[in-house]
């Protein structure tokens, strides 16, 4: 049985009296590029922080390709990248000096890590201009270098927070591409996204969580067959979208009567 | 809105803190203004007793002095007002200037000068009734007058320091300024310990020539206004009344012509004109040679450093108090930085431009602070690399300050400059101990391209000025009682023999760092990097 890349066991964040992840068990294969999904405040980002080292679970436990991970598994933390919420971006380095300093925080040496820095600025199409700062970039440029930041070092797992959010469809061309390439060389990629059309086509497999529990978990054809048996016989028969999957398990239950603003125009 | 914010930052234990620090400073700082004003207030009355209400200037300026010049030195305390966020709103520029203007009204120089106005306004109205309401009119337009040119001054210094090219030009001027003082007024010269002897007529003189351009500056317009109306002149009363109000006016143009760019949506970042985009190259390499995250960690901050006007003011705007104050004599004997301690003054002064960089040292950091969470390095190494960093500017500090004072007053005595470095060696790790501690523990998002103080800085600013005090005192304990006991030898071994305990505390809180941070993790990103 392989072992997983990352695996949760009851996985809970309470912030106060509220819940915002509770009870998550789920695991990743290695090679998989898995989709976590959930409506604005279901706790993905919360989950996610916990995989990454950013918050302390309340209880549950967490394995990173087969081993214990904690805040302070260095080790482990040498073969992730992450793109978290914000980028960990510092605004006041240009392209280069923040790769090379995230080589360095890494590991890397000198070498290596200024060779890496000018092949991902090549790749990601941020070496046209050296001398402009971080803060001045635009948004998707800032995803195309925290993206570069979170692979310099090669990791093995990768967990991106968002990475499509308020892209264009070049630089996400340019994401997309990359990752791909990763998982054909057998990262394992655990991704968050409300762009639900990119994540259907890149994903392999998908959790579903919402308001903090998980709701679905598989790979596309199961969690459509699950939907599916669900729906009248007609619409059986119709190759279900993410979208559709993603409403139907969380939909319900979210849709709330919506009062008209008369005054809109 | 502000009402409500304060209200909200009462729901932690921090946000109790920091109200709470508010609290002492403004009331310290009270205290210090009410006591500048009890003190005014008693020189207005025995002025206007006396009828001689022209030299109400010498009170008058000293206020103006406090209210424009401390600020400028002791930047970290003053609370300037991004208000970037409301552009969005439909808000008319008149709005928007008021919010500049009223927004930190409330800050140290504002509090100190207006609550001795307010003690000179009682102190003269006691002596002279009849004047009342016109001594307060005169007063109330000389404290609009300050409040618009404090706003100004700092309105351009956050333009000026926002980019690079007026960096640099600014950086001359002010060398270029330092190096003229030195040449054109020789009242303020000493070299070595030769002093020249100024003769009473060329004092006369000067003092005359002084008191000429006093009455065409604001204080003295406000003396004169006061001191004509008295003397039953209306017509030069109203007119300095006047020349009062264009200086006023001036101000408020000034500010409102800064002010006007940020309202059409003036960018202060660091992006190069279009036309200075150049073919493709590459990028330097390092700094610094060598690899390793502690490296990594140097370079950057010094990038950082380099890049932020702000930062790089607050680190040379006490360096132009020690110059200025260091060539001062009263009746033949220095005075101020001057004399056999200006060295230990000067340094001990200087410090408090580097308040920022110790005590806050992850304030820039922003959303980058997710990235020492991330990385596999051990924070250790972070707070190291930030210190290799704040002992070079010490250092660097330390060099500007010997130089400014060599070159005015001579070289300090051997033995005063052993101390000295001996009590650098207790309080520089001292510091910088209490200073990663605070970092951690009291951090607050610096914004590396405005002179804003933002929320949360009130309870670190107090206790890094404690910290500080506390730091200089210890150095004083040694040293007063020694030199009076004519055992003044002992004194650098003792401050050793101190520095060995302060540097031991930094190393543990070194090696404990990263098991500090991570129990703060997540109030340092919800303070770092989410905090508006």
């Amino acid at each position: 049985m392989t072992t997983p890349a990352i695996a949760t066991q009851r996985l809970t964040r309470r912030f106060g009296s509220f819940t915002a992840v509770d009870d998550v068990s789920l695991q990743v294969a290695p090679g998989q590029f898995f989709g976590f999904l959930g409506p604005n405040g279901a706790g993905k980002s919360t989950t996610i922080k916990m995989l990454t080292g950013l918050l302390e679970p309340t209880s549950g436990s967490i394995e990173i390709l087969g081993r214990p991970f904690s805040a302070a598994a260095l080790d482990l933390k040498r073969q992730i990248g992450v793109v978290p919420e914000g980028m960990a971006l510092l605004s006041r380095l240009t392209a280069s000096e923040y790769l090379r300093f995230v080589g360095s925080m890494y590991g890397l040496d000198r070498e290596t890590a200024n060779r890496r820095t000018e092949e991902l600025l090549d790749f990601m199409q941020l070496a046209n201009e050296p001398k402009k700062l971080i803060a001045d970039f635009s948004h998707g440029m800032q995803k195309k270098l925290a993206l570069a930041a979170a692979v310099i070092h090669g990791p093995k797992v990768l967990f991106l927070d968002e990475p499509f959010e308020g892209v264009d469809a070049i630089a996400a061309g340019t994401l997309k591409s990359m990752l791909q390439g990763m998982i054909h060389r057998g990262a394992t990629i655990f991704l968050t996204s409300h762009v639900l059309e990119i994540v259907e086509r890149l994903c392999s497999h998908v959790a579903i969580i919402h308001k903090g529990k998980l709701v679905a978990n598989g790979s596309l054809e199961e969690l459509r067959a699950g939907v599916a048996s669900t729906l009248p016989g007609a619409e059986r028969e119709e190759k279900l979208t993410l979208e559709e999957i993603f409403l139907n398990t969380v939909g319900a239950e979210g849709a709330e009567a919506v009062p008209e603003l008369s005054w809109l125009a | 809105m502000r009402w409500r914010m304060l209200l909200n930052s009462l729901r932690t234990s921090r946000g109790n803190f920091e109200i709470g620090a508010r609290i002492i400073m403004q009331g310290f700082f009270s205290l210090i203004g009410l006591g500048i004003g009890v003190g005014l207030g008693f020189g207005a009355w025995e002025i206007a007793s006396h009828d001689s209400l022209r030299l109400l200037a010498a009170l008058l300026w000293p206020v103006f002095v406090i209210w424009q010049f401390v600020p400028i030195t002791i930047a970290s305390f003053q609370e300037n007002a991004d208000l970037s966020i409301f552009l969005r709103f439909p808000l008319n520029f008149f709005s928007y200037a008021l919010f500049y203007i009223v927004f930190g009204i409330f800050d140290v120089s504002s509090l100190v000068g207006g609550i001795a106005l307010l003690g000179i306004l009682i102190g003269a109205s006691v002596a002279q009734p009849s004047l009342f309401l016109w001594i307060a009119l005169v007063l109330a337009l000389f404290t609009l007058f300050n409040i618009l040119l404090t706003r100004m001054i700092f309105s351009w210094i956050d333009r000026w320091l926002a980019q690079r090219r007026t960096r640099e030009v600014l950086g001359l001027i002010f060398l270029f300024l330092m190096l003229g003082l030195q040449l054109l007024n020789p009242a303020f010269y000493r070299h070595g310990r030769h002093q020249r002897e100024v003769s009473a007529a060329t004092m006369t003189r000067g003092l005359h020539t002084a008191e000429r351009v006093q009455n065409v500056l604001p204080p003295g317009l406000a003396a004169n206004a006061i001191s004509n109306a008295h003397t039953g002149q209306p017509l030069a009363a109203g007119a300095d009344l006047f020349f009062l109000g264009l200086y006023t006016v001036g101000a408020g143009t000034l500010l409102a012509f800064r002010l006007s760019a940020e309202y059409r949506g003036e960018s202060l970042g660091e992006a190069p004109a279009p036309a200075a985009k150049t073919a493709r190259t590459r990028s330097r390499p390092g700094l610094l040679p060598g690899s390793g995250p502690v490296t990594a960690v140097v370079e950057k901050e010094i990038r950082y450093l380099m890049r932020s006007g702000v930062m790089l003011y607050g680190f040379l705007a006490p360096l132009v108090i020690v110059f200025l104050f260091s060539g001062g004599s009263r009746n033949g004997r220095p005075t101020g930085f001057a004399g056999e301690y200006a060295l230990p003054l000067g340094v001990a002064y200087s410090f408090l431009g580097l308040t920022r960089f110790i005590y806050n040292n992850l304030g820039g950091e922003g959303a980058g602070i997710q990235l020492y969470f991330l990385s596999p390095t051990p924070f250790r190494k972070v707070m190291l690399g930030k210190n290799i960093v704040h002992i070079m500017i010490f250092l660097v500090e330390l060099v500007l300050v010997c130089a400014i004072l060599g070159f005015r007053v001579g070289m300090p005595d051997p033995q005063i400059l052993a101390i000295t470095f001996c009590w650098l060696i207790f309080a520089v790790p001292a510091q910088l101990a209490i200073g990663n501690v605070l970092s951690i523990t009291m951090p607050y998002r610096l914004n590396m391209t405005r002179m804003s103080r933002e929320q949360g800085a009130a309870g670190n600013g107090l206790v890094s000025l404690l910290v500080e005090a506390l730091v200089f005192a210890v150095g004083a304990a040694v040293f007063i009682p020694l030199k009076n006991t004519g055992r003044i030898h002992l004194v650098a071994p003792i401050l050793l023999v101190l520095a060995a305990g302060s540097i031991l505390l930094w190393l543990r809180i070194l090696s404990n760092s990263a098991r500090m941070i991570q129990a703060r993790q997540e109030t340092l990103i919800a303070t770092l990097y989410k905090a508006a």
